[in-house]
């Protein structure tokens, strides 16, 4: 095979070839087999690629950090923000969440934990580890909500936190109950919740 | 979509909040798959991601199109995720010494034809070295220009040319060992 046309092959095969290069190589893969292969190749490896995966990206809770950061002036902290490399959306009240967060955590976790002797305590998840399933929501609270109240909501509408903070102050929580139904009370909450939303079912997912 | 980005990125540079929404709705899905398949961590490549558009907002008027929008956009995520990578020593990034076994078995295109292709080909994409995934994406995801990408990842042309070459080799061995069971 001509090693200089199968160097631009790929590049033939996404369509971005053009005027001379174009022609040498369409018809050097006229005149060899071995191209013509490695077109059918190279044409089933892009579609694979392009096939859409079940990601989820930060959709619209990523523009609402970024127009928060905006407010907070992301033209005018430019040379701040270049020169410490440091996301301005980091700031001291997701910090505040993020410990409201743990401390919600831990108690959880003690009231996961064998009950032992303890007749008067009863262990939730009788000594095995749970893991989570159904579907999970991203969410962001509000910078001034506190760890008690988020934790009577989280338990009012039958949500676990399973991941998170990020840096952006972004949770996972896993519910099994109606998705879109739970993200909608948790948007209801506005004072404790910022944003809220659907990523689906990891589990049901190819 | 070309000139609508670059529209918007006009409007951006005068401080339209407004613009800067529908230009993050317009890209903010590709870029963020972009990032991520070379990080394999949704929470820092959503860092990565705020980090890139506060940059289009900070430097949107600075853009003077002598490239497409998306190249000088992917560019930037490009290079901030190149530079989180090597604070982080995860990986080498000017390694472009490949190793060039070609596996000019039939294998790798019974693969692509098995129904589990999908995962074979996710699967091999991840053991691409960065240099060489950044380029395959932009190619087959992006359907970017050789020259593009060149300017995406401020390599000459002639380099993206056989880093793609080589990303294809290494697609088709892991791909038939994948079909042989032995990956």
């Amino acid at each position: 095979m001509n090693k200089e046309v199968e160097r631009l092959l790929p590049f033939y095969v996404n369509g971005t070839l053009q005027g001379e290069e174009f022609e040498r190589v369409e018809q050097a893969i006229k005149a060899d087999p071995d191209l013509q292969k490695e077109v059918a190749f190279l044409a089933r490896l892009r579609d694979e690629v392009k096939t859409p995966q079940a990601e989820n990206s930060p959709g619209e809770l990523g523009l609402k950090r970024l127009q928060n950061a905006l407010r907070q002036g992301g033209r005018t902290s430019d040379a701040a923000a270049s020169a410490s490399n440091v996301v301005p959306l980091r700031n001291w009240g997701w910090r505040a969440t993020a410990i409201a967060a743990c401390l919600l955590l831990v108690l959880q976790t003690l009231v996961m934990l064998p009950a032992g002797t303890d007749d008067d305590l009863t262990s939730a998840g009788s000594g095995s580890i749970t893991i989570p399933t159904g579907n999970i929501i991203s969410v962001t609270f509000q910078p001034d909500a506190t760890e008690e109240n988020i934790r009577n909501l989280l338990l009012s509408v039958g949500a676990s936190i399973v991941a998170g903070p990020s840096a952006l102050g972004v949770y996972k929580l896993s519910v099994t109950r109606d998705v879109d139904a739970v993200v909608t009370k948790l948007l209801l909450r506005r004072n404790l919740v910022e944003t809220a939303q659907s990523d689906g079912n990891p589990a049901a997912k190819p | 979509m070309s000139d609508e980005a670059a529209h918007l990125l006009k409007l951006i540079g005068k401080g339209d909040e407004a613009a800067f929404a529908d230009f993050y709705r317009l890209f903010e899905t590709r870029l963020y798959r972009f990032i991520k398949s070379k990080l394999n961590d949704s929470f820092e490549a959503a860092d990565i991601l705020n980090e890139t558009f506060l940059e289009v907002w900070r430097k949107a008027d600075t853009f003077e199109g002598r490239s497409k929008v998306s190249t000088w956009l992917f560019g930037i995520a490009y290079f901030k995720t190149v530079d989180f990578m090597r604070k982080r020593k995860l990986v080498l990034v000017d390694d472009d010494q490949f190793l060039d076994i070609v596996d000019e078995s039939d294998d790798a295109m019974a693969c692509l034809l098995s129904k589990e292709k999908g995962d074979h080909v996710r699967f091999c994409l991840e053991t691409l070295k960065l240099a060489q995934r950044s380029v395959m994406e932009l190619a087959f995801f992006e359907d970017m220009s050789y020259g593009d990408i060149a300017k995406v990842v401020d390599c000459p042309e002639n380099t993206v040319k056989t880093r793609m070459f080589h990303a294809k080799q290494a697609m088709k061995n892991c791909l038939s060992s994948r079909l042989g069971g032995t990956a």
